[in-house]
This record gives C-alpha cells, structure tokens and sequence, in this order.
C-alpha cells in the first residue's frame, strides 16, 4: 500500500512518514504540491493521498483538483489542515477529499483515519 | 550683499580654476619665486640682518625658532604672535616682515587659499586630513575583515546547527514512534543533551514537534523533555533579564505544559515591553489549566486588539476550555471588558444578559455601544424595553446600535417606537434602520411600511423603496 505524503513543515512530514512507516505503510513524500503532482504522474502505484492544505507553490486544493479532475483518479485524499479553516475544508470536500483531521493532530487518530478509509474503499 | 550658495559657488569656481592654475604655472605670491623660500633663515639673518646676528641673541633665535616651527605646520596666528614678539627684540629683520606679510596674505585674502594647499610642506589641515583618511580606510579594512569573519563563522554555525537539526529530527521521531522505546532514552540522544548549544537545538526541535501533535506522542515528548532535564533550562529562560530568552522560556514551558515558572510569568503581565507581556499572557492561557483566562485578573495594562486576538487563536488553535466571560464584565479594565463582551458575542454566551443589562448604563460610551450589538446578537428581546428608554440619552453612533439591535430582534411591541424614529428623526441613516427593523417583523410591518409609503404626511418613498428592494436587502 503506497501512502503519498505532502507537507510542506519538514518535522510533520518526518513524523508523519515514520509513523506511517512503523503501520506497515509504503510512503513517499513531497515537500510541495508541484513535486506531488510529479511524483503522482510518475508513480502510479500510488494508492492514497495525504496532503496539508496550504503549502507553497500549489496548494493542497489545487492537488486536490489535479487527482479529481486531471488524474481521474479515485484514491483516497486525507486532508490536514489547521483549526477555523472550515470553510477551506468544505471547499475541499467539495473538490473530493474524502476526510480531514486538524493540526495539533494525534498519529493514533490519523493511523485509525487511514485504516477506515481503505477499508472503506475495498468494501 | 551675495548670498551664502552664491559665496559657495564661487569659492568652489575659485578653487577649481585655483588647483588648476597650481598646474599650469606657480602663482606670483607664492613663496616658491621667493628668495626666501630657497634661503635658510639664517643665511638670510646673517646676509640682511648680518649686523643684528653679530651680537647673538637666545631669547630672539628661540622666538624665531617657535615661530618657524608653526608656520610650519600652519599654526598662523600662533606663528604671527612668536613673530610679533620676536620683531620686538629686532624691528629691522627683513625675514620677519616677510613672514608676518605672508601669514597676513594667507589668513586675509582669499587669493591665497591655493597657498593651503602647498603639499611640498603640508601643514595642519593636510596632514589631519591625511591622518583621517588612512584612519578611516584603516578602520573600514579592520571592519569588512570582522564582517567577513564574522560571516564565516555564522555560516559555520549554521551549517553545523543544520545538520544537527537533521539528526535530531531522526532520532525524535525514532524515539516518538517505535515501539521499544517505550521507557529508555536512546544513548544517542542522552549524548546531545551533554552541550548547551546541543540542547538549544535538540529544544528547538522537541518544540517544533510538539506544536503539531497531541495525544500519546506528545505526551512522551514531554516525557523526554523531562527526562533530559530541558525543563531546566526553559525555566532559566524564563527567569532570564534578556527579553528575548524570557519569551523563548515562556514559550517553551507552554508548549511543554510546565508551571513551574508561573508565578515569573504573572509579574510579567505588568512589564512595559509589549512582547513580553503578551508572551506572558499566551504562556498563562495555556498553562493555568484551571482558569485559563485568570491573568485578566492581574492585568493592569491595556489588552491591545492585537493580544486579544493572539490570545484568541491560541484557545482555538488548543482547543482550551471556554470560560463564561461576564465574569470580566465588572473590570476596572476597560480593554479587557471590551474583551469580555467580544467573547460573548462570539461564543453567544446568552447567559450574561443580567450582567449586560448593568453595561448599558456604563459611563463609558464605547462599552455601551459594544453591549448593545451584543443584545442585538444574542437576541435578548428582554433588554427591548431598556433599550428603547436609553435612546432618548444616547449619542449617534449609539442610537444607530440600538436600532441595528432591535432589527436582529423584532417584535411588535416596538413597532411604534420604530414608527418614530422614522417620523421624527432628520438622519436618513437612522429612518432606513428603523425601516429594516419594522421590515423584519414580517407581514405586519411590511403593511406598515407600505402604509407609511401612502401617507401625504411626509414622502418616505424612497427610504422605504430603499429598503424593500430585495436586490438591496
């Protein structure tokens, strides 16, 4: 199972790999939404998404837009935002996201996240 | 009379046309076609003064000697006294009159201002100016090497912080998310922890972690914080004199949920320095687990706009417990009753009417406006009656409020006060918030505005057009 991480803060995104690592996870990571483009147009093993929403260069909406829309693709998206930004996160769900969890965030409650969407997504 | 920039100008033209004179051909006063200057003073003393020198005077050669020594370096008017002296003791010598002539050449007429410049014998200005430029190129050498020491040595530093940064970053979260680190501090960590300058930035890293993560990882952060004895050095900041370290310190005990310092932090709610005090404030939000906003008691200073929405943020971003504010709403303070009121409108805190009803007697015209958009959010219809026997008193701003408020509220009772407001009152602003407001009260006051609209008593056409516009309102 191939995890593409997205964000843009170097300490979360280690956090976030290694925590998804120790899952049992396979994970790739960019820093911003222009290398998740490339790498999700380079990689197609790539089964989920899990990206910030504000980043440099593209946005995690604009990623968002790219899978939906270009990729015609429907994996999973995680969205990770901060705290009274709903509007951005119903714009996302809007766009196709699946679920978010807001930053200061639990990897427990992320881990629980991710499981109940794959599974979701076999049954 | 010629003005000061014309004088400039033409000192500038002279000097110009004088320095390039100095190229051409020597100047006819200078000293250089005199004999004088090919001459030692006393080949000239013995050939013109020959009868003066025979008998050898100590006291003149002395004077002489002084005043030579003067004229010299350019020191003239020390020069022409020594010379003056020096003619007392022998009036016939020509070599004085020649000198004190020349001292009077330079110093009056400005034609010979091209003589201060005569650099086979600098004199005073010239070798100070010298003396000033190598200082200065000698003093800018000295600083660009500092700076590009100093340069050097900070990229060191940080090249060296980086990869530090790096490998912390690795062992932090190695630590965080392995199973079978459940208890033990890894070695590798328990050696950075050794040096000061590696504390800093295993702390720096430990924070950054911290902000994003809550739940078990963040508790074995603290953990691990505890354990390596970081809480002392937060602390240390905290107590530090330097304002910078304090609110580093501040911040870090936050994040790292010690109290141990609170006490520093409450007297620092009344320091001058701004940062420092709304560090302080940040700190206790989080760290006073019980009361969280209970450094508004303490709190003596203004409460900025700005500190109130940090301090806003905070307790959104946390997700800290809301306390009631009407608790606040007694404070002497009045930026932090202004606070109070903010917060219970944002968090519809409809319980505190009873304390509301008190502000809107409040001396201070700025609260009373404020509680009024509060009654009017809130939907407090029980403060209608208050509010309609306040509106004889009040001053513009604040009859606008009340009946801004009344619109978020109708009711029929206030229909005629409404009906008033727009009969009587002359400000077009107020007669169409009086209209919203009897609009907003559904198909009665709707009838009463068109019969308002009827009436040949007064033309209230296009207010009232204004207001049932649905492309308006």
């Amino acid at each position: 199972m191939k995890i593409l991480i997205c964000e843009d803060d170097l300490m979360t995104l280690k956090a976030l790999e290694h925590k998804l690592k120790s899952e049992g996870y396979d994970t790739i990571i960019a820093h911003d939404g222009k290398q998740a483009i490339e790498l999700l147009n380079s990689n197609r093993e790539i089964e989920m998404l899990l990206t910030d929403l504000h980043m440099p260069i593209i946005s995690g909406l604009e990623l968002i837009t790219h899978v939906r829309n270009e990729m015609k693709s429907n994996m999973p998206i995680v969205m990770l935002t901060r705290v009274g930004l709903e509007d951005t996160v119903l714009h996302a769900f809007e766009l196709g996201a699946d679920d978010y969890i807001t930053k200061p965030f639990s990897p427990e409650e992320l881990s629980l996240r991710i499981k109940r969407l794959l599974l979701k997504g076999k049954s | 009379m010629i003005s000061e920039k014309r004088k400039y100008l033409l000192g500038i033209l002279y000097l110009t046309f004088g320095l390039i004179q100095i190229q051409a051909k020597p100047p006819i006063d200078s000293p250089r076609n005199d004999t004088l200057q090919y001459y030692s003073r006393d080949a000239f003393v013995q050939s013109r003064d020959s009868s003066f020198s025979q008998t050898y005077n100590p006291e003149y050669e002395r004077l002489l000697d002084k005043a030579d020594r003067a004229f010299r370096i350019g020191l003239l008017k020390r020069a022409k006294k020594f010379y003056n002296q020096a003619a007392t003791i022998n009036p016939n010598s020509a070599y004085i009159h020649y000198r004190l002539r020349e001292i009077q050449n330079r110093i009056g007429n400005f034609n010979s201002f091209i003589l201060y410049f005569n650099f086979d014998k600098p004199d005073l200005l010239i070798r100070s100016l010298t003396f000033f430029i190598l200082f200065f190129v000698g003093s800018m050498l000295v600083i660009l090497l500092f700076i590009l020491f100093n340069r050097g040595r900070m990229e060191a530093i940080e090249q060296r912080k980086q990869i530090l940064r790096e490998q912390y970053q690795g062992l932090l979260v190695d630590y965080l998310f392995s199973a079978d680190s459940a208890n033990t501090i890894p070695v590798e960590i328990g050696k950075i922890a050794t040096s000061s300058f590696n504390r800093k930035i295993l702390i720096d890293q430990m924070i950054d972690l911290s902000i994003n993560l809550t739940g078990s990882a963040k508790k074995k952060l603290r953990e691990l914080f505890f354990a390596l004895k970081l809480d002392k050095d937060s602390i240390k900041k905290a107590y530090s004199f330097k304002w910078h370290l304090k609110i580093k310190g501040f911040r870090e005990l936050a994040f790292m949920d010690i109290t141990d310092a609170n006490e520093e932090i409450i007297k620092c709610l009344h320091r001058k320095n701004e940062i420092v005090r709304m560090e302080a404030q940040l700190a206790l939000v989080r760290l006073n687990h019980d009361d969280s906003f209970g450094f508004l008691d303490h709190l003596e200073k203004p409460f900025t706009l700005w500190e109130q929405l940090t301090v806003y943020e905070t307790i959104m971003f946390h997700k800290l417990p809301i306390p009631q504010f009407d608790r606040w709403l007694y404070s002497k303070n009045k930026t932090i009753v202004l606070f109070a009121l903010r917060m219970i409108d944002v968090f519809k805190q409809r319980e505190a009417y009873p304390t509301l009803f008190w502000l809107l007697v409040n001396e201070d015209a700025e609260i009373r406006n404020m509680t009024i958009h509060n009654i009017g959010n809130l939907k407090i219809k029980e403060a209608l009656p208050h509010l309609k026997r306040l509106y004889k008193n009040e001053i513009y701003l604040n009859y606008l409020a009340i009946v801004q408020a009344i619109a978020k509220m109708p009711d029929e009772s206030i229909l005629n006060f409404l009906k008033l407001v727009i009969d009587k009152e002359e400000d077009v602003q107020l007669q169409i918030e009086a209209a919203i407001a009897i609009n907003n009260m559904g198909s009665l006051g709707k009838l009463t505005l068109q019969k308002l609209m009827d009436s040949d008593y007064k033309n209230y056409q296009i207010i009232i057009k204004h207001v049932l516009d649905k492309r308006i309102n």
